[in-house]
């Protein structure tokens, strides 16, 4: 019934026309390589300030969706990802498009794009409402422990070596230490400045990592350009007789998508490398892969949209982002003075109810955006970055000084933008650093208010059923990794020794 | 032809001992900080255990550093095919950084400092060619001016003067 009234509420002017922009804006920006949905997202949520909170959150969830899907046009045409969540469209996209078929593999990742993001439509529906009712069961135990499962998960299942994500996710904890602490009202950390009292603001900071470091990347890499592909008179709107052999390729790859969204902290590049993984498993021909083979576009981008809906289940339910582009929308929410959680149903069941509708809504936008206008984006995508670098950092100026009228969360930006490009350059993934900040404060208030029930003993980690599954989830991670990079290296010394 | 392994190697030991650096820095400010009053855990207990962390996980990834330059092998330094333009990486931030700077000083107002910021680092970044910096011009106008209207007028934004 409140899913009903909730579609009823998006078919309204407003709510409507903020959706249809959210998604036109992201499939745009996601379709430019070196933007980004995190970008466009970071940049916008100032502008939201004054805005009804639902229209707000249809608005930059329309982004996030839009942008999923949009970074698979240059990822097909250009060779170049629009988003990271499309890199894997480009091992089969890009080839089947040189071979002459552009139409037909944007046809496939626009489909498979709709279809990916529906079925996890469905799954946020059905299983947000009971996840939030046992969420509701959590003690600062079970919290602490599930705050801790993510920052490990997310920073051993991150590209790259473990260590480095997980010294990421501890920078970005040390972020977020700065200023007033809630638990006792110490100062820590402001080594005197006046300005670190409040300590760094969520959205300078996510304007730097997000917005700032990747204008540097730009700079850097402005010479970078692709041979765009184009299309003739091809149509990119799915034909049925494709589709049919691709149905259980696309169910899996969407439970794969939506199963690694759930988990915390972990973004849509991930679901997309497992999903294409799993389908070259199961594919009847494996060795096709990495040539323009239809079922590698089908599986990365059904499992990256699919992420997006399920990455959209812990952050509704617990009030932990699912993937690093969620932690704007955390921001957004908290920004508006709503709190993500268990509550969240009780409290603003509305808005709840009208993210789940729209982020369905939001995906048929997409497809139907993406098939009227997926040619023409081919032609625009390649906009001379002189332009673009300078008027993206005066939104960035815009939107981190008019947070509280206060220059220095403008040197915030740059300073963490900086920070974010040495970082990147050295291969310390980024999207630890922005979980470990948003959840830092969450960890550290819940493990104080939990030592301070159990009178300083850390065993209810261990006598909880609830904290000691998160726990034991977090060592298996843990263990995994440590285990699988020691694996890799040994058997990449190995080669090395081989060759020489 | 280029050691792509040492190069990167570089890379690593500069962000370790910047990070080296750091962990020294949280434990410098985390002695000023009051002793656990409400609860057994205190302020500082966090900050301690992050920079003891970062210290240790920075020692681990310069001993890998260390190794793999050790273990040298010559490689392709990349497959790109375009030149990395570092130069106008420091651009964006010098000129950004200007920006700001005369904004905190009070020497300029958003509407001129953005017309300047907008025209000056399109300039840099298209190497002063010349149709890009005439369409930079126009932008430059357009945002400086404009921006300063819009972001004021309609969305009620303060902006430095």
């Amino acid at each position: 019934m409140e899913l009903l009234n909730a579609f009823q509420y998006i078919f309204t002017p407003g709510p409507f026309l903020w959706l249809l922009l959210g998604v036109a804006s992201g499939i745009f920006v996601g379709a430019i390589p070196g933007l980004g949905g995190g970008m466009l997202m970071a940049l916008t949520v100032p502008l939201t300030f004054s805005m009804d909170s639902t229209h707000a959150v249809l608005l930059l969830m329309g982004m996030h969706v839009g942008s999923v899907s949009g970074g698979l046009i240059s990822a097909m045409l250009l060779k170049m990802p629009g988003t990271p969540s499309s890199m894997m469209s480009t091992f089969d996209g890009y080839p089947m498009a040189a071979k002459g078929k552009p139409g037909l593999a944007l046809s496939l990742g626009i489909g498979a794009s709709l279809l990916g993001g529906v079925v996890a439509g469905i799954f946020l529906i059905l299983l947000a409402p009971p996840l939030s009712i046992w969420a509701l069961k959590f003690g600062p135990w079970e919290y602490f422990t599930m705050v801790l499962m993510a920052l490990v998960l997310i920073a051993s299942i991150s590209q790259g070596s473990m260590l480095k994500g997980l010294t990421s996710c501890i920078l970005g904890v040390v972020a977020a230490l700065p200023g007033l602490n809630d638990s006792d009202g110490n100062l820590r950390l402001t080594f005197g400045f006046e300005e670190l009292d409040d300590g760094f603001n969520l959205l300078p900071v996510l304007l730097g990592i997000f917005v700032m470091s990747q204008l540097i990347k730009d700079a850097l890499n402005i010479n970078k350009k692709g041979t765009a592909i184009q299309i003739a008179k091809e149509s990119v709107f799915p034909r049925f007789r494709e589709w049919k052999r691709h149905i259980v390729n696309i169910l899996r790859s969407s439970c794969i998508g939506t199963w690694v969204g759930i988990l915390p902290g972990v973004g849509a590049n991930i679901s997309s490398m497992v999903s294409y993984g799993t389908a070259k498993t199961f594919s009847k021909t494996p060795e096709k892969f990495g040539t323009g083979h239809d079922e590698g576009i089908v599986s990365a981008e059904a499992a990256n949209n699919a992420n997006a809906g399920g990455a959209l289940i812990p952050l509704i339910t617990m009030g932990i982002p699912g993937a690093p582009v969620d932690a704007i929308l955390l921001g957004a929410m908290i920004m508006h003075r709503i709190q993500p959680g268990p509550l969240l149903f009780t409290t603003n069941g509305d808005l709840v109810w009208a993210l789940m509708g729209g982020y369905v809504i939001a995906n048929i936008l997409m497809f139907g955006i993406m098939v009227a206008s997926a040619k023409h984006l081919a032609r625009i995508v390649k906009i001379n970055r002189a332009y673009l670098i300078p008027i993206i950092f005066i939104f960035c100026v815009i939107g981190a000084y008019a947070l509280s009228n206060r220059i220095f969360d403008v040197w915030v930006v740059i300073a963490f933008g900086v920070v974010g490009f040495f970082l990147d350059r050295a291969k310390y993934p980024l999207g630890p650093f922005v979980i470990g900040y948003v959840l830092a404060g969450i960890m550290e208030a819940e493990l104080r208010s939990g030592l301070q029930s159990s009178d300083g003993s850390f065993m209810p980690i261990l006598t909880r059923p609830i904290s000691l599954t998160f726990t034991i989830i977090a060592v298996i991670f843990l263990a995994y990794s440590i285990v699988n990079e020691w694996r890799m290296r040994k058997a990449s010394t190995q080669s090395v020794d081989t060759t020489d | 032809m280029d050691t792509a392994r040492s190069k990167f190697s570089q890379i690593d030991f500069s962000i370790c001992a910047a990070l080296f650096a750091l962990g020294g820095l949280i434990l410098w400010g985390a002695k000023d900080i009051p002793p656990p009053f409400f609860d057994p855990l205190g302020s500082a207990a966090l900050p301690k255990v992050c920079a003891y962390l970062i210290i240790a996980f920075s020692l681990v990834i310069a001993a890998r550093a260390f190794l793999r330059l050790k273990s040298e092998t010559k490689v392709a330094s990349s497959d790109d095919d375009f030149k990395p333009e570092p130069w106008l990486a420091v651009a964006v931030v010098l000129l950004a950084s200007l920006y700001t700077l005369s904004m905190n000083l009070g020497w300029l107002g958003f509407r001129s400092g953005t017309v300047l910021f907008i025209f000056s680092l399109g300039a840099v970044l298209s190497r002063f060619d010349k149709t890009t910096m005439i369409v930079s011009g126009g932008l430059a106008l357009l945002f400086g001016l404009g921006g300063q209207y819009i972001f004021t007028e309609f969305f009620y934004i303060d902006l430095p003067k």
